[in-house]
């Protein structure tokens, strides 16, 4: 079959631990954030100051632990954050990462933070939360500078304070970066749908910057109240691990109850890390529950079509029913995303994708393989080479 | 084809106002629920002297609103718990119930209460939340016992206090009742998860009763922190649609803590939150487990707990679930009309039907019925030619 491009939406790299002393402006760079070492002599991400309640315990170079198995990573409880270089080269060094695309036979990737999806919770400075995004952004644009046409920024914004986070969207578009994400769980407690975020959704749209929700560490998890006896931590990884599911099924849901896609129509909004498969159920609910309940809804089309006209998810390389989803939701809403290399990623993602998708059509293939996320960001769709 | 028998594992009664001063132990009856009236003469629930924070202002009538349009069921006039009975007289009167079971074309269903889902969250006292219960399931074995092959009654049971929730489960299968549910959310604050409940799903599984995680009404439900602003729980969109939270978290939870490892033969299912979720949950569960599980007692895949001793029931509506059925395996799904309530569905046989078409006849007919027969250990009649 023709050779489509192939794109993964959601890959990641690993941060050097200096780089917000280094990219920070000087005012904040004392408060940057940095890996410490405990009294045992265990590395955490210092956030202002404080431990961070997620990245501690001397835990953070098994991040990188992808292809590591189980029974690796229960002999490696701890490693330290300098490992990464040697057990995933291409998450810190962009000529290695090439190579690794290469391996996969992946010919772009989108890509998100990885220490830089630990501190936002807990950092309640909005001002030096918008510099923490700033330095991160400006660093990556340096990292994918010698590959542009294969690796592709994704600015991290807050918008704890959304007059930041809007300042930050356009610097970042200015810098090149193609889109940007945010967390999924209003961390200021202000839900997406409220008017506060207007000029944020406002300015996405007018620079044709795709938002994601892209889980982050929420130490407030939906279900973190099952484990009140935990009371450092975050519960069982097993089970805070899954229920990731939760945070951006609920924003989600919330604007488009509340008519944000009805506000901003030409908003894209992409959700990946969190499967696709619940589509199926959870737009006809909506339509549904919309039939049933819309007496006080800002809304003039159904929820399904607000999703097929400014929505977008990436599927899980494992999920069985990505072909159904796609049948039943639209083609042209699907990505996939690898998450490589955390230890909840893919490995062999493409051959895994390839085998939940290979009833579809050629056609509807080569979109959810890549031309879906080209649409998406507004890229070009190379002319198909014959393959 | 003959759709074999057609079961509706989720429909719903209204409970007579005056049904728990009726039922309920003597020595509670100065505390029986009953519908009281508001100093401008609306209707509330009120539950042990309280106010009910979803169950008031007058619009208790509505909740048999199921073929009526969003302004009706949204509207502000008031409308009496008494006209309920008046807008789906088969959710008051049994020989009522046969026939719109008839004009449905639906053999069997089981029963679930519309008060009674509006109490627990708001009840502190575990004694009084047990009596609330047992006082509800003498009536409803009482409503269903003339057609005791057609109408199930399915046990409201409290694990406030888990040991009440034991005694009040062997009181009702001892009653003829075919299985219980209990309240997605835990109400006491304990995960199900936790080995708390052991007793419980011990007794559960040696009873042989089905557990069902039916939406009852939480005035803390998931997401509810996004409208601390918002007067009462939040938009009547957002707060319905996430009604699927608590079942989805506690099962979840009761997953990654092995409560399916640790009681092999109990039998759980899901009703009113979709089924077509759980293709990707399972998915999404089987791959976390593959990565994070080391610490878990899991000794399978959640998928293959799932596939023992799990149940979904679709809603009518769901257009993938001839798509998605086969993936997870046809003999987990069921189908429920949530009838006569305004979230419900009308003709829902047919709606079904028309979502498994592709599917062939023999797993259409699991999906109609015998899914439901086998979870409730039922007999599957033998196959009339139709």
């Amino acid at each position: 079959m023709t050779r489509s491009v192939i794109i993964d939406a959601d890959s990641h790299i690993m941060e050097p631990a200096d780089l917000w002393q280094e990219y920070m402006a000087p005012q904040f760079r004392d408060r940057a954030l940095r890996i410490n070492v405990d009294e045992f002599g265990l590395e955490y991400l210092d956030i202002d100051g404080k431990v961070s309640i997620g990245y501690n315990g001397g835990t953070l170079g098994r991040i990188a632990g992808i292809d590591q198995t189980r029974e690796w990573m229960m002999e490696h409880p701890t490693l330290p954050y300098g490992e990464i270089k040697n057990i995933a080269p291409g998450s810190v060094d962009p000529h290695a990462r090439i190579r690794h695309l290469d391996k996969e036979g992946v010919d772009k990737t989108f890509l998100f933070p990885t220490l830089g999806l630990g501190w936002e919770a807990e950092c309640e400075d909005p001002a030096l939360s918008a510099a923490y995004c700033t330095a991160y952004n400006r660093w990556l644009v340096d990292f994918c500078s010698p590959y542009p046409d294969r690796l592709f920024p994704i600015a991290h914004i807050t918008v704890r304070d959304v007059n930041e986070g809007v300042k930050e969207l356009e610097r970042a578009a200015r810098d090149g970066m193609k889109g940007a994400f945010i967390c999924p769980a209003p961390m200021n407690g202000i839900r997406y749908s409220h008017e506060y975020y207007n000029p944020f959704w406002a300015t996405a749209q007018d620079l044709d910057m795709p938002i994601t929700f892209h889980v982050v560490l929420n130490p407030d998890y939906p279900g973190r109240n099952s484990y009140p006896e935990d009371e450092t931590g975050l519960g069982p990884v097993f089970f805070n691990n899954v229920m990731t599911f939760a945070d951006p099924l609920i924003s989600f849901t919330c604007m488009m109850g509340d008519g944000t896609f009805e506000k901003f129509p030409r908003l894209k909004l992409a959700m990946v890390e969190i499967g696709c498969t619940w589509l199926l159920h959870w737009l006809d609910m909506m339509d549904f529950k919309t039939d049933r309940f819309s007496f006080d809804m800002p809304h003039t089309m159904t929820p399904s079509e607000y999703f097929r006209r400014q929505v977008w998810v990436s599927a899980e390389p494992v999920e069985k029913g990505i072909g159904a989803v796609a049948q039943m939701v639209g083609t042209d809403r699907l990505m996939w995303g690898s998450d490589w290399p955390h230890p909840e990623g893919h490995t062999d993602p493409l051959n895994k994708v390839k085998s939940n998708i290979s009833t579809l059509p050629e056609a509807d293939q080569n979109r959810i393989l890549g031309e879906n996320a080209l649409a998406m960001y507004g890229l070009n769709v190379p002319a198909p080479a014959v393959g | 084809m003959s759709p074999g028998t057609v079961v509706d594992s989720d429909s719903h009664i209204v409970e007579p106002a005056n049904m728990w001063r009726d039922y309920i132990d003597p020595a509670y009856r100065s505390r029986a629920m009953f519908i009281n009236a508001d100093d401008q003469g609306l209707e509330y629930l009120d539950i042990d002297g309280k106010m009910s924070s979803g169950y008031n202002g007058g619009a208790l009538g509505r909740i048999a609103g199921v073929e009526k349009d969003p302004e009706w069921v949204r509207g502000t006039f008031p409308l009496p718990y008494a006209e309920a009975a008046n807008l789906a007289p088969g959710a008051a009167y049994p020989e009522e119930r046969i026939k719109h079971l008839d004009r449905e074309g639906v053999d069997k269903t089981f029963l679930f209460p519309s008060l009674g889902l509006g109490w627990e969250a708001e009840c502190k006292d575990a004694e009084i939340s047990d009596a609330y219960c047992r006082a509800y399931n003498r009536w409803l074995v009482d409503f269903c016992k003339d057609h005791s092959d057609q109408l199930y009654p399915v046990a409201h049971v409290s694990v406030r206090e888990v040991e009440l929730g034991v005694s009040e489960l062997y009181r009702a299968a001892k009653d003829g009742m075919k299985g219980a549910f209990i309240c997605p959310a835990p109400v006491n604050g304990i995960k199900y998860g936790d080995s708390y409940y052991d007793p419980f799903w011990a007794a559960a599984q040696e009873l042989d009763m089905p557990v069902t995680l039916h939406v009852i009404f939480n005035p803390d439900y998931i997401g509810k922190h996004l409208y601390p602003d918002y007067p009462g729980l939040g938009p009547d969109f957002f707060v319905e649609s996430m009604v699927f939270g608590d079942p989805f978290l506690s099962f979840t939870n009761m997953m990654t803590e092995g409560v399916f490892e640790k009681f092999p033969e109990l039998r759980i299912s899901m009703v009113e939150i979709g089924c077509t979720w759980i293709a990707h949950w399972l998915d999404f569960l089987d791959f976390k487990f593959s990565r994070f599980g080391h610490e878990s007692i899991l000794t399978m895949k959640p998928s293959e707990y799932f596939k023992r001793q799990c149940w979904i029931s679709a809603e009518p509506t769901e257009k993938a679930l001839g798509a998605i059925a086969p993936i997870v395996g046809t003999d987990r799904f069921l189908w429920g009309s949530d009838w006569p309530h305004p979230e419900g569905h009308t003709n829902p046989v047919s709606k079904v039907k028309y979502n498994i078409a592709n599917l062939p006849e023999s797993d259409q007919r699991k999906i109609l019925g015998e899914n439901a027969l086998a979870l409730y250990n039922l007999t599957i009649p033998a196959p009339t030619v139709g």
